[in-house]
Parts: C-alpha cells; sequence; structure tokens
C-alpha cells in the first residue's frame, strides 16, 4: 500500500508538473496583403486624415485616425503621427451638459508630443490642408505664407505641426515628405476643402477651387506620386449634403416640432401664433426657406438668439443671414443655388479623380468614399439606421454617433467605417486578406468638460 | 476549547467569501474534503457532510465540529485584443479567503442535527484600471456566504443503510461588485456598483446515500436554484454628473444554479477509501446579467449583458488513507476534471474560465481522540482558451491556473 501511494504520489506530481507547461506560443498571424506591399504605408490628407474630430486634434483622436487603423490592422508598429496633447490644438467642441446636449470649446491648447521625431510624420494628414499642397511648385498655392504668417486670415498651424523643417523650404510641399518616406503604398484624400469651404460658410465666404484647376493640380498630383514606388489608393469626396453640419439641423427641429414643411413644400416655425414661413438670405434674394434649403449647424446658436431677442426669422427684416444657410433650387435659375454648385462641383472633382485613377490602372485604385457616406444616409434615412454592428446596434450618420460634435468629422467609430472602406476595396483590388475592424471595440470617444 | 470555537466562528462572520469556481461555483467547502477533491457525496463521515450530502449526517454520532479557511490564488493572463495585437495583460494577483464551519450533534441513534456556514458560490477578478479591457471589466466580484441547518435520518431497514436527510439554504449575505472604464468619453472615467443582497433568498437541500454492506456507499444529493436580489448606489469617478447624475441606485439578480451529484465510495481494504462522484450543475439558468438603473440618461441605461451559460460536469476522484505510515495520520489526494460553463461568444475578463484539471492532496493529525488538524493543498489548471467570437468583439487568449491551500480543524466529542 505504501508503494502504491508513493506510485500515486509520484503520478500527480508528474500531472501537475506537465499542466504547469508554459504558454502556447501565439504569434501574430502575418496578415496577408496580397499582390499589395505594405512595408511602409503613408497617408496624405486633412483634417479627415489626421484623426481631427469635434473641432480639434488631440491624440485621444488621432490614435482612431482611419491611417492609424488600417496600420494596427497591418501590425505596423512605427506608424508615427503628431500627436497633440488633449484639448488639442484647435478649439475642442466639450459636451457640458448630456442632458440638454450643450456643447462649449474649449480655450485651451495642447502640447505637441511626438515633435522631436527625426524623420516625417507616417500619417502626413494637415487640417485644412488643399490640394495645391501636395505639389505646392513654386509655391502657388502660398503655403508657405499660410503655414507661417500669423498676420493672415488663412493662417493653419496645422502645417508647421506635420511638416515642420519642410516649411524652411521656399515652396513647401507634401510630396517631399512622402518621398522622403520612400512608401510602398500611399492613401491620398485630398480635395475635401476646396469645395467644402464654400458649404461651411454658406456660400458667402470663401469659394470654390474651379474644377478644371482642380483636375489639373490633381493630375499634378498623381505624377508625382506615380513617380515613387507606392501604389496609391485615391479617396474621392462625399457629398457636401452628407455630413450632419448641412442635413442635421432641419432633421433636428423637424423631430423636436420647432420646425414643420407645408404642403408647398415650404419650413414654416411653429409659435403660438400658428405656423409662420421661415425666411432665408440668399447670395442674391430674401425668400420663404424651402424643403431644398438647410439650415447649417451653426444656424442653431444664431436661431437660439433670434428667439431669445424675440426677432424670430419670419419676416423678411428678420431673414436668416446667408452664411447660416446652403440654399436649394427654389425656382430660380438652374443651378444657381449653392446646394446645387456644391454638388455640381463636387461631381466635377470626382470625375477628375477617377479620370486619374483610369490613367494609371496598374499602380492607382480608387476608393469611393463618396458612395460610402452616400450609402449610409440613404440608409439612415429610408429604414431608419445607418450601418448596423456586429451586436445589431445601429450607428447612424448624425452627431454623437458616426459625427463628433462638429458636424463635419467623424468620430472614431465613424473613422474606423472609412478605415473599413479601405480595407475592403484593397482586399478585393489586391486579393488580400487584412482583418476589417470590429466596430464594437471602437469607443465613440465623445470629449466632455470635466 | 469552547472559547475557542467561539473566536472562530466570527472569524468566518466578518469574513468574506469570495473565490473561484468553474463558473462561479466553489467546491472547496470543507479543508478535509478538499485534500480528496470533494469526491464526498457517498462519504459522509464528517460535520462537512452537511454541505456535501445532507444524508451523510446520520452516521455521525455525538457533537462534531468541523471548520476551516481556503485560500484561493487565481492567476490569469491575457494575449490579445485580436487581430491586432497578442501583449499580455495581468490579472491582479489576489488572494481570496474562503471560511467555513459545521457543527452536529446527535439527537438520537440515526437521527442528527446540523448546521453549515460555506461559501458555495463566489467570484473575484480585478484588472488593472488601465488594462486595454477596461470597456469591458476592471473588478468584478460575487460573494455569498450560505448558513444551511439540515436533520438526517437513518431508515429502520434491517440489512441495509439508507440514510435520508434535507436542509434549508440561507444566503445570509451576499454581494456583488463590478466595476468598468467608461470608454465612449473623453477623458475617460470609471462606472462601479456595489449590489448588496435585498432579503434573505432561501432554497434547500436534499441527499440520500444508501450502503448495501460494510464497502460499498451510494450517494445522492440536489442543492435547489437561489435567486438573490441586489441593489446598491453606483459610484462615477470622472464621469459629467448631467450623463451619471449622483444617487443612481442600480438592480440586478443573479441566480444561483442548482448542482446535483451522485457518487460510489468503496472500502476496498481497511484504513482505504476511494470514491468518484459526477457533479452537476443546472448553469442554463444564468441566461442574461441584468442591471436595471432607477434613472435612465442619454449614456446610462439599463444594462443586458449576455451569459448564456450551458449546464456542466464534473468528474470527480478522490480517496483518504488512513493511519497512513504512522498512527492517526490521514493523507487524501483527489483529482477532477470540470467542464465551463461559459460558451466563447460570452467569454469575458469577468470570469475568464475553461474546462479545467484540478489535482489535491491533503492531510489530517489527530492530535487527541478529541481535535484533528487538517490541511490541503490543490493545484488547478484551465485549458487556455482561445475566444475569437466574443459577444462584444474583445477576443484573445486566457490561460488560468489557480493555487488553492487550507488549514482547518476537526472536533469530535
Amino acid at each position: 500500500m505504501k508503494k502504491y501511494l508513493l506510485h500515486l504520489l509520484i503520478i500527480s506530481f508528474a500531472l501537475v508538473t506537465y499542466s504547469c507547461k508554459d504558454y502556447n506560443s501565439h504569434p501574430l498571424e502575418a496578415v496577408s496583403t496580397g499582390s499589395a506591399n505594405f512595408s511602409k504605408y503613408v497617408a496624405v490628407g486633412n483634417s479627415l486624415t489626421a484623426g481631427y474630430e469635434s473641432g480639434a486634434l488631440y491624440q485621444e483622436a488621432q490614435k482612431y485616425s482611419y491611417p492609424n487603423l488600417i496600420a494596427r490592422q497591418l501590425h505596423i508598429k512605427d506608424f508615427e503621427q503628431p500627436l497633440v496633447a488633449s484639448p488639442g490644438i484647435g478649439q475642442r467642441l466639450e459636451i457640458s451638459n448630456f442632458q440638454t446636449f450643450s456643447i462649449t470649446a474649449n480655450t485651451q491648447t495642447g502640447n505637441p508630443l511626438n515633435e522631436n521625431l527625426s524623420r516625417p510624420y507616417d500619417n502626413l494628414g494637415i487640417p485644412g490642408a488643399v490640394l495645391v499642397d501636395y505639389s505646392n511648385d513654386n509655391d502657388q498655392g502660398q503655403l508657405k505664407e499660410r503655414a507661417t504668417n500669423q498676420n493672415r486670415a488663412d493662417f493653419n498651424p496645422f502645417y508647421q505641426l506635420v511638416m515642420r523643417t519642410e516649411l524652411q523650404k521656399p515652396a513647401p510641399n507634401i510630396n517631399d515628405l512622402v518621398t522622403a518616406l520612400n512608401p510602398t503604398f500611399v492613401t491620398f484624400w485630398l480635395g475635401n476643402n476646396d469645395a467644402l469651404n464654400y458649404v461651411l460658410d454658406g456660400g458667402a465666404g470663401r469659394s470654390f477651387l474651379p474644377p478644371t484647376t482642380f483636375q489639373a493640380l490633381y493630375q499634378r498630383a498623381a505624377q508625382l506620386l506615380a513617380a515613387t514606388n507606392a501604389n496609391v489608393a485615391f479617396m474621392n469626396i462625399p457629398n457636401v449634403t452628407d455630413i450632419p453640419f448641412v442635413f442635421q439641423t432641419n432633421a433636428q427641429l423637424m423631430q423636436e416640432g420647432k420646425i414643420k414643411l407645408n404642403a408647398q413644400n415650404q419650413y414654416q416655425l411653429v409659435t403660438p401664433q400658428g405656423d409662420l414661413n421661415i425666411y432665408i438670405k440668399t447670395e442674391d434674394t430674401t425668400r420663404v426657406m424651402m424643403k431644398n434649403d438647410f439650415l447649417l449647424l451653426t444656424a442653431q446658436e444664431y436661431l437660439t438668439q433670434a428667439l431669445a431677442n424675440n426677432m424670430p426669422p419670419v419676416t423678411p427684416q428678420t431673414a436668416i443671414p446667408s452664411q447660416y444657410v446652403l440654399d436649394g433650387p427654389a425656382g430660380g435659375q438652374p443651378g444657381s443655388s449653392e446646394l446645387e454648385k456644391a454638388l455640381t462641383t463636387i461631381a466635377q472633382y470626382n470625375a477628375a479623380i477617377s479620370g486619374v485613377v483610369q490613367s494609371n490602372p496598374d499602380k492607382f485604385m480608387l476608393i469611393n468614399i463618396n458612395g460610402f457616406f452616400n450609402n449610409i444616409i440613404t440608409s439612415y434615412l429610408n429604414k431608419g439606421y445607418g450601418y448596423l454592428d456586429a451586436s445589431q446596434d445601429t450607428l447612424n450618420p448624425v452627431i454623437g454617433s458616426l459625427f463628433s460634435l462638429d458636424g463635419v468629422h467623424p468620430t472614431n467609430k465613424g473613422y474606423a467605417l472609412v478605415a473599413n472602406e479601405i480595407i475592403k476595396d484593397i482586399n478585393s483590388k489586391y486579393n488580400a486578406k487584412i482583418p476589417e475592424i470590429d466596430v464594437r471595440q471602437i469607443p465613440l470617444g465623445l470629449p466632455w468638460k470635466q | 476549547m469552547r472559547r475557542f470555537i467561539t473566536l472562530c466562528s466570527l472569524v468566518v462572520v466578518f469574513s468574506f467569501s469570495r473565490a473561484y469556481g468553474s463558473g462561479f461555483a466553489l467546491y472547496e467547502a470543507s479543508v478535509r474534503i478538499a485534500g480528496m477533491m470533494g469526491a464526498y457525496v457517498a462519504n459522509g463521515n464528517n460535520a462537512s457532510t452537511i454541505f456535501y450530502n445532507p444524508a451523510g449526517l446520520a452516521q455521525l454520532s455525538g457533537i462534531n465540529v468541523s471548520f476551516g479557511s481556503t485560500f484561493i490564488a487565481p492567476r490569469t493572463t491575457f494575449r490579445g485584443p485580436l487581430p491586432y495585437s497578442v501583449s499580455k495583460s495581468f490579472l491582479d494577483k489576489q488572494t481570496f479567503f474562503v471560511p467555513n464551519f459545521y457543527a452536529t450533534y446527535q439527537i438520537r441513534d440515526g437521527l442528527t442535527a446540523g448546521i453549515g456556514l460555506y461559501a458555495p458560490y463566489g467570484l473575484g477578478t480585478r484588472w488593472p484600471s488601465n488594462w486595454v479591457g477596461r470597456g469591458e471589466a476592471i473588478n468584478t466580484e460575487i460573494q455569498t456566504l450560505y448558513l444551511n441547518p439540515a436533520l438526517a435520518y437513518r431508515l429502520p431497514i434491517d440489512g441495509i443503510n439508507i440514510m435520508v436527510g434535507a436542509g434549508v439554504t440561507m444566503v445570509v449575505t451576499s454581494q456583488v461588485k463590478l466595476s468598468r472604464a467608461v470608454t465612449e468619453l473623453v477623458p475617460e472615467g470609471t462606472f462601479s456598483l456595489k449590489g448588496d443582497q435585498n432579503d434573505m433568498a432561501t432554497g434547500y437541500n436534499v441527499g440520500i446515500m444508501i450502503q448495501p454492506n460494510k464497502m460499498v456507499s451510494i450517494g445522492f444529493t440536489y442543492r435547489s436554484k437561489v435567486k438573490v436580489e441586489y441593489s446598491g448606489i453606483a459610484q462615477f469617478n470622472n464621469l459629467p454628473a448631467s450623463a451619471f447624475p449622483a444617487g443612481i441606485k442600480g438592480r440586478t439578480k443573479i441566480n444561483m444554479p442548482a448542482n446535483l451529484a451522485v457518487g460510489v465510495n468503496v472500502k476496498p481494504i481497511k484504513n482505504l477509501n476511494v470514491e468518484a462522484d459526477y457533479v452537476w450543475y443546472e448553469w442554463s439558468s444564468f441566461k442574461t446579467l441584468e442591471i436595471n438603473f432607477d434613472q435612465q440618461t442619454a449614456l446610462l441605461t439599463d444594462l443586458k449583458i449576455p451569459r448564456d451559460y450551458k449546464n456542466s460536469s464534473q468528474v470527480r476522484v478522490g480517496g483518504e488513507y488512513n493511519n497512513a505510515f504512522v498512527n492517526n495520520l490521514t493523507l487524501r489526494a483527489g483529482i477532477s476534471y470540470d467542464n465551463s460553463p461559459i460558451p466563447n461568444y460570452t467569454l469575458d475578463p469577468t470570469l475568464p474560465d475553461n474546462n479545467r484539471w484540478s489535482f489535491s492532496g491533503g492531510v489530517s493529525y489527530k492530535i487527541t481522540n478529541m481535535l484533528s488538524v487538517d490541511a490541503f493543498y490543490m493545484f488547478i489548471r484551465a485549458k487556455e482558451r482561445t475566444v475569437m467570437d466574443n459577444f462584444d468583439g474583445f477576443n484573445g487568449y486566457y490561460n488560468t491556473y489557480a493555487n488553492l491551500y487550507g488549514i482547518g480543524f476537526t472536533i469530535n466529542i
């Protein structure tokens, strides 16, 4: 019996020791990139590429920029971004009250955290960048002045943040930074600001870049990129009506019962005195607000003030100023409305982009982000949801879901959808198997006022 | 001696009972029995039979007291999140203290009453507050303490020894805690809820033991489900008051599942008995963890966390050898295999469980005719768990093991 017990002890000990064996090794499975080469991925773009959210660039949002998310899926370890400490550069919009959904701007600025990197950043997204910045031959776009002269109205501090010593050259440009990195793959998403600035000012401020100029500049950028060893994914321009900055205010006021649409497709303000026509100013006239006129996000504050001062916009004298409205076709000269101008211009831009991609199908591909946002909005308006995640939770193209507090830039989750769109297209073009991002694991990242 | 017992039972009352189990069941309800891996449903020669099979009480004469403490030190690592990272995160090192106390009194021959205090369910996991899965879980705890008065009777039948027993299971104290980071906001904050049991929840346990001869004993026991309801005030750290107003009350309920055990004990030679048990838990009663708040806000709405546990079973084999090598020394050993009740898609860092092997060894030494000291050691190793389809998309590899040890005393008067 003693012997038996001893055997039992030995066997038990052996089993324990066996089961204590070290962890199975699980190296990260290599990502199959098919015929694409991602050994050096560089992203070119504007605020949408930088990971700008809620009116500012700050590291909590930059972590979820679509280029950084793509790099993460590709297991790229040294994908560098010009990170900025919270609350970032810009004036970050923060929710100050979740019950009233009040939003305030944070006037503080965060410091750059990665400014001593001894090479260009892999994410070259520059908030405010326009198409000409890529080539900027002979400083034709005055990038140097816009980046360095603080007295200019169009001074933009983000050039310094991203481009740094490049700005010492007489004609600084993004292409120099890209070629210095010797990329094997580039995503390119410029051109939004060339159209968007017009819309953000309600057609009353900055103008469009003429489509012929856009085409020439895009071809020049493509020519420079073709000279590198990289394959390039060009992303086209979403419609301006697909951002909450443009479409959400009307929808929200309708939903809250503050305005309604009558049988003549005119918007009316609901007041104790009855439903009254709303007047808006357009570029050349003052008229009643119609179905295709969009109150911009900035109009919300204006309207709140106007109502508080007992000056409701129900007479031509108190009409809503042009900069708060993107006016649609209202029976005037066809194509003369701001909305039509914006949509036509963007269509022309996108035609130019498609043309460039088709000119070099071996190295270039198109990511149809315009179609992607269109689908989400269409789904939202027709089916009541924009996107369903893997748990069947809905994500909508509105502020606080897919869009951040500025109504123009996506949230972390919105950027994850953009990244997935790029990944899907790359997978299909290059026969790659880059895993898509599980959007459930991406936090919204809404800033709030402490 | 009487004073000593009083002191120990006070310790029991003031200590927490929380730990780690297959699902969150704990079977280490006695130091002596844990040494033979809890294979005891057909044995019942100790006061802790109140937990393992109340029918066994009927064979205890005089006054028996058995009490002790088990210390459970679980260790878990997580590697992930997949598919983009295999970075390793470690569960905080915690040691849980699980007390138990049993006393029996023979009313007359074949009729014995007893009372037990033990923790049949509990769990505790605490991850670092800045870890990659903080949005899933930081701290999770379930604590229970059952009081179990029981009575057993030997049927007056000649030639065969049949005992029946029954008891009332009363959850005298129970608490749940959970905390997680709110990652939807910048900056992030932490939400935590500590819920105490509302009203004492009760259930029952019954058992039967049949001994056709002196060599063989067969046992069966059943413990009913107990539904425990909790409530408490939610705590918010670094979160906006307009979305997380102070004083919000949260409520939840957890089914402590029913379980049954059946086993055979054999005494092949003098001083040796070996036993094999099959233990089954009705974990399918744990479908959803619902947390309801008395106020809903833009960011705080009722939580419905899918659990969808499956019924699970364990096989336990153990034995004890009395007067081993020297008089008054008892040696025990055991081995068991548990099936995890948690399906892959609801496996998360709150309880990174898996099918597991356990190995135990124990010893008792009779200091006097009345007093024995008991000790055990157990090693639990869960198989590596690979989660690829978690309900929230939080995937990776979990590795868990645990060291358990305990010391206790047994008094027979």
